[in-house]
């Protein structure tokens, strides 16, 4: 190989080598796909509509708690935790009987699954049916249960993946109170 | 023949040029509403899965996505609103197709500048090769040929 031929092929490896540590870094440093599981655009932004008509046929309109508290929770007939969270939504919601209130909106679910599910484990509050997934869309759920606590004003303050207890939820409600009695 | 080795070249070209163009150009717009729709969630991500898009998945958020998108276009929302509002939703790597803007755009860039440098480089080659063919043959090289040949 000749002195030149042999320049030419270290400069087109060492051009190859800079491309490919382009790429590496690239991919190194970039936003993980998986953020939009852990954070939601959605807190300290206005809560997203959500109005229906509830299993029992009462209207709900959740612009009508704006003084208030509402922990809004998405869930399935057929999800575990759901299950095992249903206690401490009827926990929190005793809790807040006065100023707050608990709205369910099943996600991946049939209306007679969820109806069920509510006859089963009890629970008075609105269970409203989500049709063509506007709701689930504007919160942008992923997999139940995800909860969603809306202070009073309408603003989303809160999110929860995965199972909630009524103290986790209450965390959230006091700090808040809190701060604001600070003011 | 060096006319006639030219015209060939330019017909390859041309046919290849065609082929892109009129491979673009067929790319019809969707007549439906039901066709956009489709499309849409056939570029759109299921972002709880891996790599299906919406339409293969049978996840509740791909079912979420697939009735909302069928909403949104009955609605009459452009597809670049759709796909903003998605993405805005569950991160823009639900969109199947990246942007043609910021880095995510090499992928479109690189696919082309690696094609017209790989061409350039084989019309370089070839180029070479041919013009090694007409160089003259050395007593010397004829020597070592033979020597070759002869046999041990």
């Amino acid at each position: 190989m000749t002195g030149r031929n042999a320049w030419t092929v270290r400069l087109a490896s060492a051009g190859m080598g800079l491309i490919l540590l382009g790429f590496v870094v690239m991919l190194a440093t970039r936003e993980s796909g998986t953020g939009a599981a852990s954070r939601s655009p959605l807190i300290g932004e206005l809560v997203p509509a959500v109005v229906g008509v509830d299993l029992n046929g009462a209207t709900f309109n959740v612009d009508d708690f704006s003084t208030g508290w509402v922990l809004i929770n998405f869930f399935a007939s057929w999800c575990v935790p759901c299950e095992r969270e249903h206690p401490q939504l009827a926990e929190w919601g005793e809790r807040h009987k006065n100023d707050g209130v608990v709205v369910s909106i099943p996600f991946g679910d049939t209306e007679q699954d969820a109806r069920a599910f509510f006859a089963e484990h009890g629970g008075d509050w609105p269970v409203l049916m989500d049709r063509n997934a506007a709701m689930a869309v504007g919160f942008g759920v992923l997999r139940p249960p995800e909860s969603f606590l809306v202070g009073p004003g309408g603003i989303v303050v809160a999110k929860w993946q995965g199972q909630i207890t009524a103290d986790e939820v209450d965390r959230v409600v006091s700090d808040l109170e809190g701060k604001t009695a600070d003011r | 023949m060096k006319i006639r080795h030219w015209v060939s070249w330019f017909c390859v070209a041309l046919v290849a040029s065609l082929a892109l163009v009129v491979a673009s150009v067929a790319d019809d717009p969707p007549a439906t509403e039901s066709e956009r729709a489709y499309e849409i969630k056939a570029t759109m991500l299921c972002p709880v899965c891996d790599g299906q898009n919406v339409l293969e998945s049978n996840a509740p958020v791909a079912a979420a996505i697939r009735a909302q998108v069928d909403e949104l276009v009955s609605e009459g929302r452009s597809d670049s609103e759709i796909r903003a509002w998605m993405a805005r939703q569950y991160g823009k790597d639900v969109n199947a197709n990246p942007p043609g803007t910021g880095v995510a755009s090499l992928v479109w860039i690189v696919p082309v500048f690696v094609a017209v440098v790989s061409a350039a480089f084989l019309a370089f080659a070839f180029r070479k090769w041919r013009m090694g063919r007409g160089t003259e043959v050395s007593d010397d090289d004829l020597k070592v040929v033979s020597s070759l040949r002869e046999p041990t």
